[in-house]
């Protein structure tokens, strides 16, 4: 581990956090594919941070930097187009989902 | 600009260069340096996938409703799926898990994170019964 590691690892830590909180502010009436794109892309991203978090602690294997890009790029692109309000995006998807969407915030902090 | 004027002017920029080259070379030998930390011998896709698990199990059954249920699930899910993927697979010698050990931590950790609370909540109410009981035979003793 070096201080690139530790730099890296505190970015996804807080990307990891906000991911986490996200996710399980999506409640369990919204069950349309909009939300459930949503948690995907959460879930890639969160899974992603982890990997980099792990990683100084754990063996490599091969082309595991290669899956963590993929799923946070993946990750970060289902949330970013999925996230209410975001422009230029939510001009397109809400029509898909223009109940419910709101802040999305369910728990006090 | 004439010639001796492109030349003092290639030459300044050659020495703020050189000069920002030396004056950066210890920032960029600080990321160089290592410290030293425990590596578990676990594959990073192995605890990936124990991490995937316990974030699958989110997206189904009811949200947590604080935060430190959320992260400390979470993280206790994921670090747990790995470990009991990779010591069980290898203490029994199951072939079947160690060459599909990221799926068997997923699945470890999905299982985890539905079910350690309940087991905390069951050893604490043991913890409890075993005190208690101890306090009666006190009391009696005395």
């Amino acid at each position: 581990m070096n201080i690139f590691d530790v730099l890296c690892g505190a970015a996804a830590a807080v990307v990891l956090v906000t991911a986490l909180a996200r996710l399980n502010d999506i409640k369990k009436s919204q069950a349309t594919a909009f939300w459930w794109v949503r948690r995907t892309g959460l879930g890639l991203v969160s899974v992603a941070m982890i990997m980099i978090i792990a990683a100084p602690f754990s063996d490599s294997t091969p082309h595991w930097s290669d899956i963590v890009r993929l799923l946070a790029l993946w990750g970060i692109a289902m949330t970013w187009v999925t996230t209410p309000g975001m422009p230029p995006w939510w001009r397109f998807v809400s029509r898909y989902e223009s109940n419910n969407a709101g802040s999305g915030r369910r728990v006090d902090d | 600009m004439n010639t001796g004027e492109s030349i003092l002017s290639f030459l300044k920029l050659t020495a703020t260069v050189a000069g920002a080259a030396v004056a950066g070379a210890p920032v960029i030998d600080i990321f160089n340096h290592y410290i030293q930390t425990p590596v578990w011998g676990i594959p990073v896709t192995v605890i990936g996938a124990a991490g995937a698990g316990a974030v699958l199990s989110l997206f189904f059954g009811d949200p947590l409703t604080t935060r430190r249920e959320l992260f400390g699930q979470t993280f206790a899910a994921s670090v747990f799926g790995a470990a009991v993927a990779w010591l069980a697979a290898r203490a029994l010698q199951w072939d079947w898990a160690i060459s599909n050990m990221s799926m068997f931590a997923l699945v470890s950790a999905a299982m985890l994170r539905w079910f350690l609370p309940s087991v905390i909540e069951r050893g604490k109410s043991l913890i409890k019964e075993f005190r208690f009981t101890l306090d009666q035979k006190k009391k009696g003793d005395e």
